[in-house]
Parts: C-alpha cells; structure tokens; sequence
C-alpha cells in the first residue's frame, strides 16, 4: 500500500545506510591483506597483491592474546550467568509483587500493546 | 538473595571508593595508605575550574547529536527497515555486526578513513573538495568525533525503534489506510504518538550514553587537539591517569554519575511504568 516514491526514497535510504556501515567495514578487511610496508606507502590504495603475512604474525606472535581473550570471555559469561540469573529471579520476585509476574517479561520494544 | 547481595556489593564498592576519593586528596605519591580527608575541595577546584564547564558542555553537545541521530535518524531507519524484505534484513544484519564489534576497533578504523590523507578525504579530492582536517582541527573534532559516536550507536537505537513498529497492531493501521491516511501521515500521526513511550526509554539511554562514551575520543583524539574534544569521562581519566590528580580525575567522575543517576531515576520509572498493572 506505500506509494512508488516512497518505495524509491525507502531503497536510497538503504542503499546510503549499507554503504555507510559496509565500507568501513570493507576497509579494514582490505587493510588486513595488506603487508605493513604497502599500508605506509599507499594506505588507500585498492589495487595490490594481498598478502596474508600479518594473520601468520598475529597467530603466530597473538597466541597469548588469543588464550587471554578465551579466559576472559569463558570466565566474564560463567561469573555472569550463576550471578545473574539468580539475581534476575529475585529482582522479579521483588519488584512484581502484587502484579502479575508474567508481565515482567515483555520487553519495553512491546510497550504498544498494554 | 545472595546473589543480589554480591551484585549489588561488586556494583557499590567501586562507588563508594570513588565517592570517597573524590572527598579526599589522593595522588600518586599516597594512593596506598592513608588518604587525607578534604571535604570537598575538590568540588569547588572542579566546579571552579573553566575546563570542566568546557567538558560538560562538550558532553551536552555530544548529547545533542546522539539524540537527532538516535531518535530521527532512529526513527527513518527503523521505518524503512521495518518494510519486510531481504534487502531490509541484510543491511539490518550489517548494522547489527558493525554495533556488536569493539568501539576500539570500529574507532581505529574511522580514524584511518578520517586522516588528512585518509580514505575520506581523498574520495572528497576526487570530486574536488579540499581536504577536510576532520579530527585535527580543533573546531570539527568534537563533532567528527560524535558523528562517529553516532554512526555506531545508530544500529541499536534503529532495532528497538524497529521492533516496536513491529508490535503496533496490524489492525490500527488497516483503519488508518481505510480511512485514507497515505503512509507518511500513518507514520506520524498513528505510530510516532504509539512509539513514544519507547522513545523516552531511549531518550534516557542515549543520554546515559553519551555521558560515558569513553572508547571513541580515546581512540580517535586522545581529548586533543588540545582540549577540544575533552568530555567530561574523558577528562576524568585523563586527570586521573596522566597528570596523576586521582582526587579531581574521581570529583569529575561523581559529577558526571550525578547526571547520569538524575537520568537513570526517570528511565526506571518509565520502564516500570510500563508494566501494566
């Protein structure tokens, strides 16, 4: 039922916000492939012989990182989960005393339909 | 219970400590050990210092634009997202991944597309406009700055605002056509008044944001050139942690949770009130 214009706005809206969040991202990939002297000569540069040197060295010199990151990430998702579901149960008990509890769980994207 | 318990300990002690060495004079030389008791000089030092008046207005200005770009650009996008289709869920998907990646790296990335000879000035070289000194002229680094903080909070501000379009009843906007409202008047007329609970919760999110948006200025400017892009967080740590003035880095600190608490009460309220009874 939307009008063609609106159709047409509606793809140049989502065209300019894909090229908006793809480029950067794009970027940084290209950059990954390239070798740190062709980054410094010509940062901008898209035509180059990728290379993929700096992913041996970052597996390479990065594996402590890497494990790091793993440690952190295992832990931070243990210590949230046996603190935080205990603590969303008690909160939800506390807080929706004398309301139904099940309405504790819509989110506030929901609020439309009270 | 327990749990809560420990919650609410780990989140409170920090506060209290803050709170305390905003009260006292800490520098590098006692910061283990006896602090000094000093009432509250340090908030007359901050309150009277120009730097932080600077700070706070540069944090209101960052504000400012989060909530244009949060709430308006928000509402556009989520809108046109909201139209089914694949193209809709590819550049939704983008958007969400591009959110989800660390601050640290999608500001490194803008910081090389930024360069006076980066990416973006030289796509501008093409069409011939000079280039712009995005992040090193004093006068356009605070708002570059906040455009990139915008760029990457738009993802989140448009799923919500999307999903509650979503959950408007199918049936008010079948009456709204019946009744010959065109799309553009259903969208301000029918679904901007049913949103706006949503909006404030996000209103209020948006500003708590931008009062502890760290990561983008600490990648991108470092608070520089000079002072220009000193907000208040960044100017806490930087008080804090390179000029060692523990004691005023943390008085900043408390000043700036004062404002987001002001802001955090009403989001509370709203989000209970909410809840229908």
């Amino acid at each position: 039922m939307i009008a063609a214009p609106t159709r047409a706005l509606f793809a140049v809206v989502k065209v300019l916000l894909a090229i908006a969040y793809a480029v950067p991202l794009a970027w940084i990939v290209v950059t990954s492939f390239k070798s740190t002297t062709q980054v410094l000569q010509d940062p901008n540069g898209i035509v180059f012989t990728p290379t993929l040197d700096t992913y041996r060295e970052v597996i390479g010199e990065g594996a402590a990182a890497i494990v790091t990151s793993l440690q952190i990430s295992v832990v931070v998702t243990v210590v949230v989960a046996v603190l935080a579901v205990p603590a969303a149960f008690a909160a939800a008990a506390r807080l929706s005393t004398g309301r139904r509890a099940s309405s504790r769980w819509r989110s506030p994207g929901c609020s439309c339909c009270r | 219970m327990p749990a809560a318990v420990v919650l609410v300990a780990m989140a409170v002690y920090p506060l209290v400590v803050l709170f305390q060495m905003s009260v006292s004079d800490v520098g590098p030389s006692n910061i283990v050990g006896g602090w000094s008791l000093v009432g509250l000089d340090n908030f007359a030092d901050a309150l009277g210092n120009s730097e932080t008046w600077y700070a706070l207005w540069r944090t209101l200005g960052l504000c400012a634009v989060l909530l244009a770009s949060n709430l308006v650009l928000g509402f556009v996008c989520g809108s046109v997202l909201a139209e089914p289709g694949r193209g809709s869920n590819a550049v939704l998907g983008l958007m969400v991944f591009i959110w989800a990646l660390p601050p640290l790296v999608s500001g490194s990335v803008w910081k090389f597309l930024l360069d006076d000879s980066g990416v973006l000035n030289e796509a501008l070289g093409v069409v011939g406009v000079g280039p712009v000194p995005w992040l090193s002229s004093p006068d356009a680094a605070l708002w570059t700055v906040a455009g990139v903080v915008a760029w990457s909070a738009l993802p989140f501000s448009t799923l919500i605002l999307r999903g509650a379009m979503l959950a408007v009843p199918q049936e008010v906007l079948e009456a709204a056509a019946i009744d010959g409202a065109g799309y553009w008047t259903t969208r301000v007329r029918i679904v901007l008044p049913l949103l706006r609970p949503t909006m404030w919760i996000l209103a209020i999110l948006t500003v708590i944001y931008a009062f502890k948006s760290f990561d983008f200025f600490y990648v991108l400017t470092e608070g520089g050139p000079g002072t220009s892009t000193n907000t208040l967080p960044v100017l806490s740590y930087y008080t804090a942690f390179t000029q060692f003035d523990m004691s005023t880095g943390a008085t900043v600190a408390v000043l700036s949770m004062i404002v987001v608490a002001a802001c955090a009460v009403p989001y509370v309220r709203r989000i209970n009130a909410e809840v229908p009874e």
